[in-house]
This record gives structure tokens, C-alpha cells and sequence, in this order.
């Protein structure tokens, strides 16, 4: 991160050099425009969140400087050079840099500079040192215990944290047009993307006996992206001809942290910080991707047009395994040590893809036209399936293929099969029809259900009712069935065939998930979806719209999990021109999303089998409500003709989080609301000094309010077996403002 | 493969393409092909006046910055102005220019009395290639979306182009994702770092969504490319589509998610002991926290199971490695 601004700098000498040399060949007039911003603006407060994505995060001054130069040869002059040049945010962790230039109809290059940080909370702490390396230490002196209740100088250990990552990108590319008909065309986007974010460490050897601490982890990524394309485009047919490669590299491959607790009775005694018990995280291994695709559109008459795509795509990743544990003293089930072998060095883990499409457009009569699309894309995993003797949380000895620990990769392959048909017929001059129908059908292979079916049908209209007002309105039903549940199957193909024969308790342990559970992404569904919307325009300067969508869907065979789900919103948007001077924009924004599922709350070992009974009085139906209002307007005023403009906008975002146990569980409550409140006012003037120079003037308020449980009135403990990193909600009321002067021409 | 040879892979298939840039010689001997073929489009039966006709009239901004764009480059033998000028477009402006209540032949936008397709079929004649090449079947098409709804071509930048302010275009009419941007969680669109376009192609791409790759996931890998995997152990959901947990336009939870964990998890998880208990204010301070409480504070079920979208470690089939 620290090299940022340097990269920055560089990018923008190397891009913005060459184009001017190109222009000095040119004897003709250019037409040029442009604006050249300087500045300086002042912020009140510190907020990682009101920073978030700009990186106005700290109190204090900082650089206003924007930049565009738009520079073209005349419309009717020899030439076509061209070059364009923008800089957006230059005094910010956010800035941009954007060059193009080239012959138009001839070549364009252009090299791009990004950076995007993202802060997400500085009022973190943690005890361990090395945040953003490889390896977390705990202070000298730490005092281990069995629960965070024996951690007794947690709090005197505890040092700040900021997590925050940057993405800093660099992209170059190049277009050549070949002839009329052909163009070349690539582009290359190098990012690299550093900084800190969280991530949980555990140890223990089941769910009743883990030990956790959220931690800080390195972000140390890059990724290499290249497209290669060629085109083709005459008055009948078009292609396009693509190759993508994606690389990625994570420069840091784990996470090892010291153990901050003392071994549990369950574990193995090296697992304890006083033998120096430590614990290692896999990050992200490296990949990569490769995909050609071949598009085609042909108009095989002036009523019909085919397009299509075959697209080939294959993912790779074969990054070394680490070894089973870091935990130098575990043993395999004999007691050897160290433990038995991984059954491979690395993956070798292939995903290969096809994705195929052939539609047809075409217009029957004057006033028919027909869609219809076949699209078949597969998802095939070849990634090789291998038995692996865990060894859960570097915490225990290594078991056998007899035990339940040892465990099958699932490495998942999808197939779907999808037709849609579209009917339009235009009724009158001003009211069209249209019917619709798609069917799906998709294969999964290594789930619960390897067939699901949907059917949807729906039906449109749209007309102009009258000269000032139009308005159109849909509906669409789906139905989706899958072939039979089989919920022991997952189970069963991730566990080694030495265990599950051999023993004793099958076929009653052989659920991963209570056999009444639907996962609600196969489960059967039957969805509504409804559309409307509005537009009255009684004058040419007044505009009123009234747009809204409901979508409810039904999971009415899953006992458990989620049953329902609905989203709904409705807008109401006006843009009003008062008069030459000035004109008014706002919109009003309702919008919910409720999801209703059930669960069997089971706390000790109660075997449940498909046949077995429901059992009513442990179940609890919790229902989910997000409502929210969102608001926000524009008042542009001209106050002073052609001297002094005054925008004036305001952006308001209100969202509860409501939950609710219809049935519910003795000692059960639901949890309180989460609510988040922004408003965002600001307000910017544009005094003309003179031709082509304005003093800019603005100021906005920003305020931040949230209520989230999760985050609220606990510290860095958060349970006996956990402790986080304790930050807050995230919260501001910051005042930002600007000054700077603008050049134009 | 290292780091810097995975580089130099990249950036040579990259560069290939400047190879063919020696051959550019060749583009100026076939030039002259194109202006001989290109032909004024036939919209009305009128007579053509030039576009020094049409600016006589038409001299004010924003019409005449036509000028000042890719459009009018007559040296281009591609563009409207190479050919007929503002006719190539408009149709002949002969009948109109001799009586201005009399329309021109194709009106762009709002109040054109044109349909949509046949607006759109004036700028698919030099545009259909490319990005455009399936336009027709896009949903754009279906809702009668003209190219001059979300484009000005009167303009010496069209707003589509310009990072800040194209999602104000695409918000006109997609006002659910307008919300969702403004919540708490949301990808950088207000701040103008991530535009609608870097995802979506709104010209009709042959993926879900008019997204700009075959799947959504596919999409979200072209910045989140350490989920791709695949990896060891997959987590199902994840491998079926990111949208199955994450909004991503924007939400009040936590990285985008649908519904706060552990609820969102328990739509699918659903065992024994700790995924089957019904979390509530009870675990919540000011009651004592209990190991049920670690659940529902901080990362939720993340504070044990980080890996959620799959992982490499060996030991890591619970995700927690």
C-alpha cells in the first residue's frame, strides 16, 4: 500500500506522454474541452465507515483534484486523432486515471489506473501481534486459560486494529480495426489487492468443545486478467471471437496464530499455549481460468435474426496442500508420528464449463414478433475425490478410514437445460402483448436432489393509455419440482466406505441435516411474481412515476427450512423543470423482504429419521422483516444566470430488521430489531468568475445511526468459548467541505 | 507457474494483438473500400439537404455538439457523418426543411413517434457487432428499451461512459437496486468505483441478468477470484450461485448478505446441537453470554466457520481450516 501513490504517479506519466507526442503530428485545429479542478476540502470527523469506499476516513484537509481533457480532431477535417484524458479524486485513497487516445476507425489504445479502498472498522483490538503477516503471536506474558473467562490479561493485551484492504488496479488495452469488417482488440487489468481483514481461528475436535478467537488476516492478493478478441461485423452477420484468462496468486498462502487457550480434556495435551499449541488456516490457494467463446448473429431476413454463443471455459487449481496439521506432537491412529500422508500433494482440481446459447428473434407480422432461446450450460467438476484423515483443528490424533472424521471431497457438478419462448403482439398502435414461458431443468450431482424442473409462465402488457400517461404491468407463475430428496446422500458420498460399513449406528447417523430439512435453493417452490408501473407526464415539465414488484415464494413441502419468502418494493419518482432556472428531481422508495423457516431445535443426541414423528414442541418459525424507506431529491437552481448554479441534494436510507417467533420455544426470544438510518445532505455552488473559471463551493452533512445486536454492548469477549475483536457499531456524523476552483475550456 | 511468469503469460496474450499493428498500412489501402459502400440509410421518402442545412437551424447546444463527438469524424468512413451526415440518422430532412412543423423522419428518445425498434434498428446498422450481437433476445429489447433512452450521442461525453454518472442512468428505471445502493452494505456504485456496466451489459449479454459472463458466479469472480476455487472441500450453495446468500446491490446486513447469520444458515443447517437452536435476544447481552451467544455477536457462525466459501485445507471439511 505504501508504494501506492508512486504506482500512481507512474501510471500517469507512462500514459499520459505518448498521445501528446501523437497530436504533435497533426497540423489541423482540434476541437478541445475540458476541466481541471483544484482544491481543498476539510473533514470533521474520523469514520472508517463514512470513508469507506472513498477514503475520506481521516479529520483533516485533504486535496480536491479532478481532471478532463477531452482533445479531437475536427468533424470535418483529415484527421481522427483523438486523446482523452480523466483524473478523478486525485487528493484521495480513491483516485482514478483514465487515458485513451488513438485514430478513430483505425486504433485506440488506453491505460487505466484504479484504487478503491475498503475500510471497514478502526476501533478493533486483538492481542495478537503480526497483523497482516503470516503468523499472529501473543504477547509475552500471555496468561492462557480453558474459556475466555481464564484469559485474564486479555484486556491489558488488547492493541488497536484496523481492518482495511486496497484493490490498486492497472489495465491497458488496445483495439485495431483489421478492415470495415474486422477489428483485434485486447486489454489487460493487473490488480493487486492488499491490507487486513478478519477471519475466525478455532481449535477443538467437535462442536461442544471448540475454542475460538477472530483474527486478523493478511489480504495479500493479485490477479492477472487478459482478453483477446476478434470481431467481424457486416450488415448480416457478426461474431466475436474471445479469449479470457484469469490469473490469480495469493502471495500468502496460510495463517498460524498461537493457540490463546489451554488444552480442553477432549483435545490432545500439545494443543495448549503452554506447550506452545498453535493452529494454521489455509487462505485462498491460487487459480486460474481460461475461456473461448464464439458469438454469432445472423439476419437471415429482415424479420429474422439467429444469435448464439458456444463458450469453453476451464478452471484450475493444483496450489500445494499444507499438511494435515502444524501441530508438531499429533500422531496417526497407531501413534506415529508424524500422521499418515495426504493422499495427494495437491488438488489437481478442474472445473471445466460449456455454456451454449441459440436464439432466435423474429417479427411474424406487422404487429407479431417471437423469441425463442435454448441455452445449455454445464458446470463439470473432474476434480478427483480422495479419502482425507482429518485431523479436526490441529487438535486431535489423526483417525482411520474407519472413522468418521475421515472424510470424501464433493466436488460439485452442475447441468442446466433452459428454453424460454416470448410471444409479443401489439394490439394497437399503443398497447403490446406479450406472453411468456420458460422451462429449466437442472442436474446437480452430489446433493440432495439430482433433478429439479421449473416451469414458468407469465404474460405482459404495455400501452400508452392516453398522450400524457403510459403504464404496463406483468405477471409470472413458476413451479419448480425436483426428483426425490435424498437426504442421506450427502452423508454418504463424503464419508469413507470403511465407515460406513463398519459401523454399527448407520443407517440413523447417516443425515447431515435433519431429513424434514428442504434446501431452500432445490427445494419444490411455487413463485409469483407481479410488475407495475406508471408514467404520467401531464406536461413537458412535469414527469410523475409510480413503479412497484412483489415477489412471493412458497416452499410449501419444506417442513424445515425456509418455507416462504417474499420481496416487494414500490417507487415514486417526479422530476419537475419550474422554469428555465430550475428544475427538481425525487424519488420515494418503500421496499421489503421477509423470509419465514423453521427449525427443530434438538440440543442433545436424538436420532430423527424420515419416518420419525414431528416433533411440535421443539420446533420454532422464525419470520424475518426488512422494511425500508428510501428517499432522496435534487434542486438544481440556476440563481444567477449564466454566474452562479446551486445544487442542492439530499439521500435518505432508513432499514429495519424486525424478527419474530411465531412458534416459540420456551426461554426464546426473538432478537431486537437491526436498524440502520443515513441521511446525506449536501449542497454545491458554482460561481463563474469569469469565462471558463468557477469558484466551487460545497458542504455535506453525513450521518450514520445503526442498531445491530451483534455488534452492540458486548466487548471482545462475545461467549466463554470466543473472543472477537470488539468493534462497534459503525456510526457517524461527519461534515465534509470543499473548495476549489475550476477551470474550463 | 510463479507469480511473475504468471504475469508475463497474462501480459503477452495480451499484447499479441500488437503484432497486427504492423500491418496497419493495410487499413489505409482498404479505406477507401468503405466510403465507396456506405450508403445513406433509406428512412423517408425526402429529399437530402447535408447537415449545413440542418445547423442552420440546429446551432445550439446540445444538438450541434454532435460535432464534437465519434459521430461526426467525417475522415472516419464509419460514421453517420462520413455518409449523410445528420440524415444518415434522422432520415432526409428535405420535406422538413422546407416546412419545420413537417417531422423529421426518425425522432431519438422521448416523444419519438418511432418505435423502439425501429429507433434502434437506425443505430444496430452500424452497431450490432460486439457487445450488441444479441441485442434482440436482451431484456432491453423485450421492455422496448431504445439505444437513446440510456445514450446521448448529442453530447461531447456520453453519460454512459462517465463512471459517476452512469448509475443514475440505470436507476431511472431499476429503482429496487437504487435502494438497495444506499444501504449500509453495498458495492462502491454511489462512489462511482464500481459501475453497473462492470457487471451487467445492457446490450444483451447470453448469460442470466444481462450480466457481462455466462453465470452470476462467473461475474463475481472477475474481482473475487480467490472464491473461485475450486477447492477441497465446496461449499454447495456457494458453487450454485453467490446470489443464494448475497444481494448484491446492496444490503442492511453485514457483506451483503440476504438474512443476518445464523438465520441465513439456518435455512439449509438444520443438525443436531448448535445449528438447530433457535438464537434470540436470550443469548444476547445483557443476559450472560453463553457459547450460544458466540453464534449470534460478532461474525455469527463465521466465528467458527470462516471458510464459507470453501477451502484447501486438508483438515478443513467443516470450513474451519
Amino acid at each position: 500500500m505504501k508504494s501506492s501513490k508512486s504506482k500512481f504517479l507512474l501510471v500517469s506519466l507512462a500514459l499520459s506522454t505518448w498521445p501528446m507526442s501523437a497530436m504533435a503530428q497533426q497540423a489541423s485545429p482540434v476541437t478541445t474541452s475540458g476541466e481541471v479542478e483544484v482544491g481543498i476540502g476539510w473533514v470533521t470527523e474520523d469514520s472508517f465507515k463514512f470513508g469507506e469506499y472513498t477514503g475520506l476516513e481521516e479529520s483533516g484537509a485533504y486535496f480536491v483534484g479532478n481532471i478532463e481533457y477531452l482533445r479531437r480532431s475536427p468533424y470535418d477535417g483529415d484527421s481522427t486523432t483523438y486523446f482523452e484524458f480523466q483524473g478523478n479524486n486525485l487528493g484521495l485513497d480513491s483516485r482514478s486515471v483514465y487515458v485513451e487516445g488513438g485514430r478513430q476507425g483505425r486504433f485506440s489504445v488506453y491505460g487505466e489506473y484504479d484504487a478503491i479502498p475498503h475500510l471497514r472498522f478502526d476501533d478493533g483490538q486483538t492481542p495478537y501481534s503480526g497483523a497482516g503477516s503470516t503468523i499472529l503471536s501473543l504477547p509475552p506474558g500471555w496468561v492462557p486459560g480453558g474459556d475466555t473467562s481464564g484469559l485474564t490479561n486479555l484486556t491489558a493485551s488488547l492493541q488497536g486494529l484496523e481492518i482495511e484492504t486496497e484493490r490498486e488496479r492497472i489495465g491497458a488495452g488496445f483495439s485495431l480495426n483489421l478492415n470495415p469488417s474486422w477489428t483485434l482488440s485486447t486489454a489487460f487489468r493487473s490488480e493487486e489487492k492488499t491490507g487486513i481483514d478478519t477471519i475466525a481461528g478455532i481449535f477443538g475436535s467437535t462442536g461442544g468443545n471448540m475454542r475460538a478467537a477472530v483474527l486478523p488476516r493478511p489480504v495479500d492478493y493479485t490477479t492477472h486478467q487478459a482478453e483477446l478478441a476478434v470481431g467481424y461485423s457486416t450488415d448480416r452477420l457478426q461474431a466475436d471471437i474471445r479469449y479470457n484468462l484469469s490469473l490469480f496468486d495469493n502471495n500468502k498462502d496460510s495463517l498460524t496464530w498461537d493457540n490463546p487457550y489451554t488444552a480442553n480434556a477432549a483435545w490432545d495435551p500439545s494443543q495448549d499455549f503452554n506447550n506452545g499449541g498453535q493452529g494454521r488456516m489455509a487462505l485462498e490457494p491460487n487459480n486460474s481460468a481460461h475461456n473461448l467463446s464464439v458469438s454469432l448473429g445472423y439476419m437471415l431476413s429482415e424479420q429474422t435474426r439467429l444469435a448464439g454463443t458456444v463458450s469453453l471455459g476451464r478452471m484450475i487449481q493444483d496450489d500445494d496442500f499444507l499438511p494435515y496439521t502444524v501441530n508438531p506432537n499429533l500422531t496417526d491412529s497407531t501413534g506415529l508420528n508424524p500422521p499418515l500422508a495426504l493422499p495427494r500433494s495437491s488438488l489437481d482440481g478442474e472445473v471445466n464449463t460449456i455454456h451454449a446459447t441459440l436464439g432466435v428473434t423474429t417479427r411474424l407480422t406487422q404487429n407479431a414478433d417471437l423469441k425463442a432461446a435454448y441455452t445449455y450450460d454445464n458446470r463439470d467438476n473432474q476434480t478427483p475425490v480422495d479419502t482425507y484423515l482429518t485431523i479436526p483443528n490441529d487438535s486431535i490424533d489423526q483417525g482411520t478410514t474407519a472413522d468418521a472424521r475421515a472424510r470424501r471431497n464433493r466436488p460439485y457438478s452442475i447441468q442446466t437445460h433452459k428454453v424460454e419462448l416470448e410471444a409479443g403482439y401489439r394490439l394497437t398502435e399503443d398497447t403490446k402483448l406479450t406472453a411468456e414461458y420458460e422451462f429449466e431443468a437442472v442436474n446437480r450431482d452430489l446433493q440432495e436432489v439430482d433433478d429439479t424442473t421449473e416451469h414458468t409462465l407469465g404474460a405482459k402488457v404495455r400501452s400508452s393509455l392516453t398522450q400524457t400517461l403510459s403504464g404496463s404491468f406483468s405477471y409470472a407463475f413458476s413451479t419448480r419440482s425436483g426428483s426425490t430428496y435424498d437426504t442421506t446422500l450427502p452423508y454418504l458420498v463424503s464419508h469413507d466406505p470403511d465407515y460406513l460399513t463398519n459401523t454399527a449406528t448407520l443407517p440413523d447417523d447417516a443425515y447431515e441435516q435433519n431429513p424434514y430439512l428442504r434446501k431452500y435453493y432445490m427445494a419444490d417452490r411455487q413463485q409469483h411474481l407481479i410488475k407495475g408501473g406508471l408514467t404520467y407526464f401531464p406536461s413537458d415539465r412535469l414527469v410523475l412515476g409510480l413503479n412497484g414488484s412483489y415477489r412471493l415464494a412458497n416452499y410449501d413441502d419444506s417442513v424445515l427450512g425456509l418455507t416462504d419468502s417474499s420481496y416487494g418494493s414500490a417507487t415514486i419518482d417526479a422530476s419537475y423543470t419550474a422554469s428555465r432556472r430550475v428544475s427538481l428531481s425525487g424519488f420515494l422508495t418503500y421496499d421489503m423482504m421477509e423470509s419465514v423457516q423453521v427449525g427443530w431445535q434438538r440440543p442433545g443426541f436424538v436420532t430423527i429419521l424420515p419416518t420419525t414423528p414431528v416433533d411440535t414442541a421443539s420446533l420454532w418459525e422464525e419470520t424475518i422483516t426488512d422494511q425500508g424507506i428510501t428517499a432522496g431529491f435534487e434542486v438544481a437552481w440556476s440563481a444567477i444566470e449564466d454566474s452562479l448554479d446551486i445544487v442542492l441534494d439530499y439521500a435518505y436510507s432508513n432499514i429495519e430488521t424486525e424478527f419474530k417467533f411465531a412458534t416459540q420455544l420456551a426461554g426464546v426470544l426473538p432478537p431486537p430489531d437491526l436498524t440502520s438510518e443515513l441521511h446525506s445532505v449536501g449542497i454545491r455552488g458554482d460561481y463563474q468568475l469569469r469565462e471558463g473559471m468557477i469558484v466551487r463551493l460545497g458542504y455535506r452533512y453525513e450521518t450514520l445511526e445503526v442498531e445491530d445486536f451483534a455488534l452492540a454492548n458486548v466487548d471482545e469477549v462475545i461467549a466463554p468459548a470466543a473472543f472477537a475483536l470488539g468493534n462497534g457499531e459503525p456510526e457517524y456524523d461527519a461534515h465534509v467541505v470543499a473548495g476549489s476552483l475550476v477551470i474550463s475550456f | 507457474m510463479t507469480g511473475p511468469a504468471r504475469f508475463l503469460t497474462a501480459a503477452v496474450t495480451a499484447m499479441l494483438p500488437l503484432a497486427a499493428l504492423l500491418s496497419a498500412g493495410s487499413v489505409q489501402a482498404q479505406e477507401g473500400a468503405v466510403a465507396q459502400s456506405a450508403q445513406p440509410l433509406q428512412l423517408a421518402q425526402a429529399a437530402t439537404v447535408g447537415s449545413e442545412v440542418c445547423l442552420e437551424c440546429h446551432d445550439e447546444a446540445p444538438t450541434n455538439l454532435i460535432l464534437r463527438t465519434p459521430h461526426a469524424q467525417t475522415a472516419d468512413s464509419r460514421t453517420p457523418f462520413a455518409r449523410g451526415g445528420c440524415e444518415t440518422c434522422h432520415g432526409p430532412g428535405g420535406n422538413h426543411a422546407d416546412n419545420p412543423s413537417v417531422p423529421i423522419g426518425v425522432k431519438f428518445g422521448a416523444g419519438s413517434e418511432a418505435t423502439a425498434a425501429a429507433q434502434n434498428e437506425v443505430c444496430l446498422t452500424c452497431h450490432q457487432g460486439g457487445k450488441r450481437i444479441n441485442w434482440q433476445m436482451s431484456q432491453h429489447a423485450s421492455a422496448d428499451r431504445t439505444c437513446a433512452s440510456c445514450h446521448n450521442v448529442h453530447s461531447k461525453k456520453d453519460r454512459m461512459l462517465v463512471k459517476a454518472k452512469q448509475a443514475d442512468v440505470c436507476f431511472g428505471c431499476h429503482r429496487e437496486q437504487r435502494a438497495q445502493s444506499l444501504k449500509r452494505s453495498h458495492h462502491p456504485i454511489q462512489e462511482g468505483k464500481v459501475v453497473c456496466s462492470d457487471c451487467h451489459n445492457p446490450h444483451g449479454s447470453f448469460g442470466p441478468s444481462q450480466l457481462v459472463k455466462n453465470s452470476v458466479n462467473e461475474t463475481c469472480f472477475q474481482c473475487h477470484a480467490e472464491k473461485r476455487g475450486p477447492f477441497l472441500w465446496e461449499h454447495a450453495p456457494v458453487v450454485d450461485n453467490c446470489a443464494n446468500c448475497h444481494v448484491p446491490h446492496g444490503s442492511s446486513q453485514p457483506r451483503m448478505l440476504k438474512v443476518r447469520a445464523p438465520m441465513l444458515c439456518q435455512q439449509c443447517h438444520t443438525e443436531g446441537f448448535h445449528p438447530s437452536t433457535a438464537y434470540g435476544a436470550q443469548h444476547l447481552p445483557p443476559n450472560a453470554l453463553s457459547n450460544s451467544s458466540s453464534r449470534i455477536l460478532a461474525k455469527g457462525c463465521m466465528n467458527c466457520h470462516p471458510a464459507i466459501h470453501g477451502t484447501n485445507h486438508p483438515s478443513g471439511p467443516r470450513l474451519t481450516r
